[in-house]
């Protein structure tokens, strides 16, 4: 029975890896190098966003678009434009979010939730997720992206994210989408576009 | 000693309460007989309808977006955060309802009971409950039905639609909805307010992509 079940697990693990054409990096630590020789040299991200918000019990998927801002070392706006309006900014600890004109601050370091996800966006920006250790961390590959899948071994986060993907092209080594899968069949895939990168963000876009 | 209040008082009190109530009994209603109601939502089978939303409960705040699936005789209910993460789904009956997923911080039984309430009073046909239609001294058109889960419901009808919905269960417990509409069948902005729980949510329809077909 047991041989029978690790064949299983084995036959659907190689399905899935099949299907997508990602298999084991070889290297790990080469790779590992090439990402934080990147993030060394990473001062500032802007892009756009696409974000599929996929519900497995609803069978809905919901859309929605907008803009990000990153600048070394922890500064973040993340600006939904559609279809509603919504900020989110952290800097320097703090979170401000502007909702439809409502605004609210906080700070990350009270919740620990928000701290997780933080240092998860930030580090993924920067590329230096492979020494986490608040995750479990494995590294595929296939001829277009390197796949990094990160699995929360905190309660906390485990509980609302099962695993995060992410993916970097191997040309650039920059992030060009995640992944996000629920405990359940719903994920969160976000998807970046129209990147610049190392160009000067003014202070006020990290402010509401 | 008499241990009866004195007569006099027993006449005071009576008449008091038959003249207090009788107010009530004078308004103007009186039954009509064209109208029809029907589920402020209007949602068709398998269609679904988003609005954002923004609870206050107990002076805590939480906003995000409600998305309701009819699918056929159940409606089906999702509620997350504007940046995707999910605090709960649940499914909604006529009578009852049935938590599916709950963020652990919002796993409260009071709270998800006024919330799948309040849902249900807009997205159930209030037709289902027997009722009648009345007019009230301003000739709005109301109609009345005591629900099969002890809230007594009066919705308010203006030009075919519903505008406002009072529900009633003992004393206490009170919830008050308000429904305002931009030129669609669907209510554009919502408000509940129930009274029991301080417990108010307000809800604007969205228009966004929905792909309820395609899985990925």
């Amino acid at each position: 029975m047991k041989t029978f079940l690790i064949t299983l697990f084995c036959s659907f693990y190689f399905t899935a890896y099949g299907q997508s054409d990602f298999r084991p990096v070889q290297d790990i630590d080469a790779v590992g190098r090439k990402l934080d020789n990147m993030a060394k040299s990473l001062n500032s991200i802007q892009s756009d966003f696409h974000q599929e918000k996929y519900m497995d019990f609803l069978d809905v998927t919901l859309v929605s678009k907008g803009k990000f801002w990153f600048q070394k070392e922890n500064s973040l706006r993340w600006q939904y434009t559609e279809p509603y309006n919504y900020i989110v900014v952290i800097n320097d600890g703090v979170v401000q979010i502007s909702d439809d004109g409502k605004d609210q601050e906080f700070q990350v370091k009270g919740n620990r939730i928000f701290e997780q996800v933080n240092n998860i966006i930030v580090a993924s920006m920067k590329g230096d997720v492979i020494d986490n250790d608040d995750f479990d961390v494995r590294l595929f590959e296939n001829d277009q992206y390197y796949l990094v899948r990160l699995k929360p071994l905190k309660r906390e986060v485990s509980q609302v994210i099962h695993e995060m993907e992410m993916y970097f092209e191997k040309t650039s080594l920059q992030i060009s989408k995640i992944r996000m899968n629920e405990p359940n069949d719903d994920y969160t895939l976000i998807r970046y576009t129209n990147r610049k990168i190392n160009e000067p963000i003014p202070a006020s876009v990290f402010t509401l | 000693m008499n241990r009866f209040p004195h007569p006099f008082l027993l006449c005071s009190i009576t008449i008091f309460l038959f003249l207090s109530c009788q107010p009530y009994k004078l308004v103007q209603e009186e039954k009509q007989q064209s109208y029809s109601v029907s589920s402020p939502l209007h949602i068709n089978t398998g269609d679904n309808a988003i609005y954002k939303a923004s609870i206050r409960l107990f002076n805590n705040d939480l906003s995000g977006l409600f998305v309701m699936v009819n699918a056929d005789s159940l409606y089906k209910v999702g509620f997350l955060s504007e940046m995707g993460i999910k605090f709960f789904d649940m499914i909604i009956a006529q009578n009852s309802y049935e938590v599916v997923y709950c963020m652990e911080a919002l796993d409260r039984k009071p709270v998800l009971n006024a919330i799948a309430r309040s849902l249900r009073f807009i997205l159930e046909d209030p037709a289902k409950h027997d009722g009648d239609y009345y007019a009230d001294k301003d000739n709005n058109i109301i109609y009345k039905s005591d629900g099969n889960d002890r809230w007594k419901r009066k919705y308010y009808l203006e030009n075919n639609r519903i505008e406002k919905i009072k529900g009633r269960r003992f004393i206490r417990n009170r919830l008050f909805i308000n429904l305002s509409y931009n030129n669609n069948k669907q209510p554009e902005n919502i408000i509940f307010l129930q009274r029991g729980m301080r417990m108010r949510i307000e809800m604007t329809k969205l228009q966004t992509e929905v792909d309820s077909r395609d899985k990925h």
